[in-house]
């Protein structure tokens, strides 16, 4: 079975084929970030697309030897979430009923609770507790995604677990 | 690796597990169409403008009366104009 990396090298040489196993590989991953990230379906669907879009589009300036696939399309995908957050904030100021609501899928209390948790995390925190614990990426590639050093990925992951410890307490003690 | 910093957290870990994402059906398929995706996007819920409005009685019948006075008062403009 190929790699990732396999199959973008295939992609370069004009395999369309090689596209389409990309895409089976990594979307869910990606959907998944992206949810945990605005708890909105639609939004996550969006930008899953625009990811792979903009992947054909760069294609070319990928270079296997900076990181792996996985690593680039979490990287433009959180660069795009971003840039679709911020020009959402300034709509949400002129227009607020232009925002959808969040679609959100509860479906225990237990759930709630860490799905509340997460969404309550500052966004500099959430990516990083995302990508390491659902995404069991390294440092060095999350601090890519991120655009951060890699000492303040550990610091922002250390607070983040703080974070939620503190927000997850009573159902802690509840279970205890 | 990074992920190792959980293991002093069982109980953070297991509430984390817990967390599971249902991706939807329709995005097991690239889609290139954004004419479709536009229109998925139009189709989306949104807040309603005049929630706070029709939620209180007083708000709902302010929502009735207010086109009809409206009417009345143009009406009223026009005579007086003319």
């Amino acid at each position: 079975m190929k790699s990732n990396e396999e199959w973008i090298e295939a992609y370069k040489k004009g395999d369309i084929e090689a596209f389409n196993m990309l895409y089976h590989n990594l979307y869910e991953m990606l959907y998944c970030f992206l949810f945990r990230y605005t708890r909105e379906e639609q939004l996550s669907m969006d930008i899953v697309h625009d990811t792979f879009e903009r992947l054909q589009k760069t294609l070319h300036s990928y270079d296997v030897e900076k990181g792996t696939v996985k690593s680039y399309l979490f990287q433009i995908a959180y660069r795009l979430l971003i840039n679709k957050l911020n020009r959402r904030k300034k709509w949400h100021s002129f227009l607020p009923f232009l925002v959808p609501t969040s679609n959100t899928q509860f479906s225990t209390d237990e759930k709630l609770a860490v799905q509340e948790a997460i969404a309550k995390l500052p966004e500099k925190q959430r990516g990083v507790i995302l990508l390491t614990y659902y995404h069991d990426l390294p440092q060095e590639d999350i601090a890519q995604i991120l655009s951060i050093p890699i000492g303040t990925v550990k610091s922002r992951l250390y607070n983040a677990i703080q974070f939620l410890k503190n927000e997850l307490k009573e159902d802690f003690h509840a279970e205890g | 690796m990074l992920k190792d910093e959980f293991d002093k957290e069982p109980s953070l870990q297991k509430r984390l597990d817990e967390y599971e994402v249902k991706v939807p059906q329709s995005l097991a398929h690239f889609k290139t169409n954004r004419w479709l995706r536009f229109v998925e996007y139009l189709a989306s819920p949104t807040k309603d403008p005049l929630e706070q409005v029709h939620s209180s009685s007083s708000g709902f019948t302010a929502m009735q009366i207010v086109p009809i006075a409206s009417a009345v008062f143009i009406t009223i403009l026009q005579l007086l104009i003319h």
